[in-house]
């Protein structure tokens, strides 16, 4: 197993954000994580990354076998977790440029991803300063392709994309999850959380996490998960009680 | 009046201020540094330098290979000056006081002698300092540099630096001052500059004093019709000084004149920094900006002023301070004023004080940037400051500086 949350409980300023949440993503797996607005799942992104307002109440964080519940950022991001963020902040006075070269030697990997990405007429601008949603979108994932983690947390990089762009998001995170130069084992893996679903058409996921307050209620097969929840909202989801197979209800029964 | 009487006047006022306290900043025992120091010979080669001095100068930007004119001072003797340009005039203070006209038309007019103790001793005991004039319409490429050392123990270094630009010429220079680590010094440098019509000059000063330096610049310029007048201070104090005061002045006299002055201050150790810049505007449709960043570690204090005094119509001023406190127990004042008898003026001015966003640190951490390389880069970035009109071979060296001085916090 790549990752293995075991029943998580985490705290912001006294605040419950996650609740005994469980999930497990294998070696070269990608996954979903659906649910409404403030359902928890910046937060298991935030948690998962180290941030330090998030304080691990109980449960644990296993990574490549190591557990990394108390690790510092800067350690977890060593050991190949990376993000993009849903809100990345406004960097002032350091260009996507210094910071991508700070992550990738090779200028020409730099450019050529750039490109692909139609982010070149950006690269020398401050990070996220004046730059759309989309834009902030692809600067996003742009540093991520350079960082190559071994799992890549992607939080919404589908909201505020327009068409033409979320072909480009899409094909470049598909890219990103489907590296064939490198062994099955190294074959990078993703959380990707989405409550529009739409990115699940450019990339192949093994299986869908539905979250409603802090946990996660229900698992199981992207394509069937996906399409009700799309067509029926979430609280289809919470009334369901997973007696649909072949999805698994886990969450409380009312 | 004759010369004679003006020095005369000059050495009059300049004896009963010796104990005239400044209005800022912490006060000096001047008996401690008015002594004499090494003679130093002046060389035919700056490589012919000593090393300790050759590696101290690569840290306030002075290129010792470079194509252009140098005037280098150690304590208080010239030791090397070399003049490449036809149109530029490199002389030592000394050599330039031999002319009447000069010395009536430039020395000490903008500067009152008596203005504290400082100025009355460099008056009195300094040595030494450059004299640049550009020649009408000339342009130069390449900035001028001028060094400013302080190598011997207990030195008072107050060099009398004179800048003329004549009409519609163009004048880079740059000024680097440092002490070795070893020295104890005082520093109290005099400059004037003459900015005339239609003419530009940005001076860029880059100080790296060590911690037992006091800093006493006095500084003053005047603008004429269409001239421009950029200033740009850089105190990265890599080994932070023990206390510096400074608060230049610049007189925009003629009608559509400017003036942009910018600091760029880190504070380190328990040094006071007191800096500022003021500007006072009488020529119509003229403008002024004074912009700082200031960063305070340790225990280090910096007070950043600036004013900006109208008393013309259809001027526009802008100050901008802003501040980042690294730690603790370090503080940063900052004191904008806006002061107008003209109501026909746009005078604005943004101050904010805060620290390094934690959230901005986080999303350099979950990158795969170090924690400390993290910090340098966001405070390397706060300090970046555009200035106009400087050359770009500048930019690029300080740009250099910067990125290594930034390395240590």
């Amino acid at each position: 197993m790549l990752l293995d949350i075991r029943n998580l409980t985490v705290e912001v300023e006294g605040k419950v954000v996650l609740k005994n949440l469980s999930l497990s993503i294998g070696f070269g797996e990608t996954v979903l994580l659906m649910g409404p607005n403030g359902s928890g799942k910046s937060s298991l992104i935030y948690t998962l990354m180290g941030h330090p307002r998030y304080i691990v109440k109980e449960g644990s964080i296993v990574f490549k076998g190591k557990d990394v519940t108390s690790m510092s950022t800067e350690e977890r991001v060593r050991l190949g977790l990376g993000a993009a963020l849903q809100f990345p902040p406004k960097v002032y006075g350091l260009t996507l440029r210094a910071l991508a070269k700070k992550i990738a030697k090779d200028d020409l990997e730099i450019e050529t991803l750039a490109s692909s990405l139609n982010l070149t007429n950006f690269l020398d601008r401050e990070i996220n300063v004046g730059f759309s949603g989309g834009e902030m979108k692809r600067a996003e994932i742009f540093l991520l392709l350079l960082q190559k983690p071994s799992l890549a947390l992607l939080d919404e990089p589908d909201s505020g994309v327009d068409v033409e762009n979320m072909v480009l998001v899409g094909n470049a995170i598909g890219k990103l999850l489907s590296d064939s130069g490198r062994t099955a084992i190294e074959k990078p893996s993703g959380l990707i959380v989405t409550h529009l679903g739409y990115i699940s058409r450019y990339v192949l996921t093994h299986r869908t996490y539905i979250m409603q307050n802090g946990r996660i209620i229900c698992y199981g097969p992207t394509e069937n998960l996906v399409n009700d929840v799309l067509k029926r909202g979430f609280d289809w989801c919470t009334k369901c009680y997973g007696d649909r197979f072949p999805c698994t209800y886990v969450g409380d029964k009312i | 009046m004759r010369v004679d009487e003006k020095i005369e006047l000059l050495n009059r006022r300049a004896k009963l201020s010796l104990q005239t306290i400044p209005s800022y900043g912490p006060d000096v025992d001047l008996t401690n540094y008015i002594k004499d120091s090494t003679e130093l010979k002046e060389v035919e080669d700056l490589k012919a330098l000593p090393e300790d001095v050759v590696e101290k100068v690569k840290n306030i930007g002075i290129d010792l290979n470079s194509s252009s004119g140098t005037y280098m001072q150690v304590d208080h003797n010239l030791i090397y000056k070399k003049k490449l340009y036809p149109n530029v005039e490199i002389l030592s203070l000394e050599d330039a006081l031999n002319d009447k006209d000069f010395v009536e038309k430039y020395y000490w007019n903008l500067i009152d002698v008596g203005q504290d103790k400082f100025t009355a001793a460099a008056h009195l005991y300094g040595k030494g300092g450059y004299v640049i004039i550009s020649k009408e319409n000339s342009v130069t490429e390449f900035p001028i540099q001028a060094c400013l050392f302080i190598k011997s123990k207990e030195t008072f270094q107050a060099p009398h630096n004179i800048i003329v630009a004549e009409p519609g010429s163009t004048l880079h220079v740059v000024t680097g001052c440092a002490t070795m680590p070893e020295s104890v010094g005082l520093h109290a440098g005099i400059t004037e500059f003459y900015v005339k019509r239609n003419s530009t000059v940005t001076f860029t000063m880059i100080h790296d004093w060590n911690r037992a330096t006091h800093v006493r610049p006095r500084t003053a310029a005047v603008v004429e019709d269409g001239g421009t007048f950029i200033n740009h201070y850089i105190n990265l104090s890599t080994s932070g000084l023990d206390s510096l005061q400074s608060y230049p002045f610049v007189h925009l006299k003629g009608e559509k004149s400017r003036a942009f002055m910018s600091s760029i201050i880190v504070g380190r150790y328990s040094s006071h920094i007191d800096l500022g810049s003021a500007v006072k505007v009488s020529g119509r449709g003229s403008s002024a900006e004074i912009v700082s960043r200031t960063v305070s570690t340790d225990n280090s204090k910096i007070v950043a002023r600036a004013r900006i005094y109208s008393e013309a119509p259809n001027v526009k001023g802008h100050i901008e301070c802003r501040g980042l406190i690294l730690n603790d127990g370090s503080r940063i004042w900052t004191i904008p004023e806006l002061d107008s008898t003209i109501k026909d003026v746009e005078l604005t001015h943004e101050a904010a004080i805060g620290k390094l966003s934690e959230d901005i640190i986080f999303y350099l951490l979950t990158k795969g940037i170090g924690k400390d390389e993290a910090i340098s880069m966001l405070v390397r970035g706060f300090l970046e400051v555009k200035v106009p009109s400087l050359p770009p071979l500048l930019e690029k060296q300080i740009s250099v500086l910067m990125e290594s001085a930034t390395k240590f916090l």
